[in-house]
């Protein structure tokens, strides 16, 4: 399979699978065990990988989030916790996504054999968000491994269009206002800030989505025709064993 | 000036001002006082402003070195001191060298104004290690404060250029082996390890240069022309005062 074709049929997958987790019901039971809200346990528990630094970095990170809601999140929940602490905690809820629905998934072996060989021909500079979350330690069960590998692929493709975008000189706010509505409000973007994508600015986007299947294309190009199949066999076992509430249109961005 | 002219003269000098600190006597001393030779030093004080992270956060905010020695250098500073406090250390060398090199120029209370209308103009979204750098504290005294926006200003261009680099197709591996074979010794890397870069990849560094101006005059435009003119004529007094003894 051209590896074009593989990055084209796994990524939709990898973008479901890989940040369901961010708010399942025991993911925020997790949050209020340590005494932090949704969305607080998801910016300091995503971001938290990135260490004890200020909300702005946090800000160049995640990118389309409006700066003001990283500020308010960011900064209150770092009252209540570590961000390192938090980051941990964060990845054990991604890993136990996995353990709670992908136990009877084949093929995760090899799945997860071909992931990590994907993420370890990742070259990691200007792809913070990828490269945080890379460095934590991978779970010995697969089940977790493979979550906690996809999140990581979602990751890397999320810091590759951020960059992308910033490349073809679109605000990445616009081009969150372009993907949905709802994924636009989720980011604390509001009627006030600002103009409304003009046709230029889905050219960009576009343009902006091609330069980000090439840069994952790299990554993905290490995989030979049997990784590949390994690869999406996995995926899309994982993506039938999501819970019953969850499909592709559900996925947060 | 224009904003192009003024991009293209004023970069290099921002460039070689914005990381004059880094390895001068004063600055080695500080960091040998703390422990940290001049290596550990600049890694755990330049990347300090990140937080306590792990190294490829590091290796991903820099680019170009190779990734054993920023883990090296990195995991071996951080176990002398936390990082957060490596990086406020590292800034304090920073403003020291211009309260040592500046004193004597004139016009720094607007080329400071200048610079950080500029910087507040900066859509950091991509840019973690201007992010970083820029959310530090600025000093009260002028000539502290415009050596640290100078070390901003530089970040801001280092962390666009590494963005327009990835931005391109290239990674920073491959740009790094287009701007110089020789460059292998600074980054840690065996010569065997450099990529031959092809002709296509020395076309998209072509393309990287220019998306990297592009993208950096961005919040220059805030200035006027005028406005321009007199952050130049300071920026060049500065280089001027830099070398001075």
């Amino acid at each position: 399979m051209q590896t074009a074709q593989l990055v084209k049929e796994a990524s939709p997958i990898i973008g479901l699978v890989g940040g369901t987790y961010f708010f399942t019901d025991s993911t925020v039971a997790r949050g209020k065990e340590l005494g932090l809200d949704g969305m607080r346990f998801y910016y300091i528990g995503r971001g938290g990988v990135l260490g004890d630094t200020e909300w702005p970095v946090v800000v160049s990170a995640f990118g389309f989030f409006a700066p003001r809601m990283v500020e308010k999140f960011w900064d209150s929940a770092r009252q209540t916790i570590e961000p390192r602490t938090a980051g941990h905690a964060y990845v054990e809820c991604a890993r136990d996504f996995g353990r709670e629905n992908f136990t009877e998934v084949e093929g995760l072996a090899e799945y997860c054999a071909a992931a990590e060989k994907i993420v370890a021909a990742v070259d990691p500079a200007g792809l913070t968000l990828f490269a945080a979350h890379s460095a934590e330690p991978l779970a010995e069960d697969l089940p977790g491994r493979a979550a906690q590998l996809t999140t990581l692929l979602r990751e890397h493709r999320g810091s590759a269009h951020l960059v992308a975008l910033i490349a073809v000189g679109l605000e990445p706010r616009i081009a969150d206002a372009l993907a949905s509505e709802v994924s636009w409000k989720f980011h604390g973007w509001t009627l006030d800030d600002g103009p409304a994508p003009t046709e230029g600015d889905r050219g960009l986007k576009l343009e902006a989505e091609a330069i980000t299947d090439r840069i994952v294309q790299r990554a993905f190009g290490v995989l030979d025709d049997q990784e590949q199949q390994a690869l999406l066999t996995g995926l899309q076992g994982m993506s039938h064993a999501m819970p019953g509430a969850w499909s592709l249109k559900d996925a947060p961005n | 000036m224009q904003l192009e002219p003024f991009i293209n003269e004023a970069s290099p000098v921002i460039g070689r001002l914005g990381g004059a600190f880094y390895f001068t006597p004063e600055t080695l001393g500080r960091g040998r006082e703390l422990g940290l030779n001049g290596l550990q030093w600049y890694y755990i004080g330049r990347g300090g402003v990140l937080g306590d992270a792990e190294w490829p956060v590091i290796a991903s905010a820099f680019g170009y070195f190779s990734l054993r020695m920023v883990n090296k250098f990195w995991n071996s500073a951080r176990a002398v001191l936390a990082p957060r406090e490596g990086g406020r250390l590292y800034l304090e060398c920073c403003r020291d060298f211009g309260r040592k090199h500046y004193a004597d120029v004139e016009g720094l209370s607007t080329f400071c104004s200048a610079a950080e209308r500029v910087i507040a103009a900066v859509d950091i979204e991509g840019l973690a290690l201007f992010a970083g750098l820029s959310s530090e504290p600025l000093p009260d005294d002028l000539p502290g404060r415009a050596q640290q926006l100078l070390a901003v200003l530089r970040e801001h261009r280092g962390s666009v250029h590494l963005l327009a680099i990835v931005g391109v197709g290239l990674t920073a591996h491959l740009a790094d082996a287009v701007r110089s074979a020789d460059n292998h010794k600074l980054h840690g890397y065996e010569p065997e390890e450099m990529p031959v870069p092809t002709d296509a990849d020395r076309a998209l560094m072509v393309k990287a240069d220019e998306l990297t101006d592009q993208l950096v005059a961005k919040p220059y435009a805030v200035l006027t022309d005028v406005e321009r003119d007199a952050f130049l004529k300071t920026l060049q007094d500065l280089d001027a005062a830099a070398v001075a003894e």
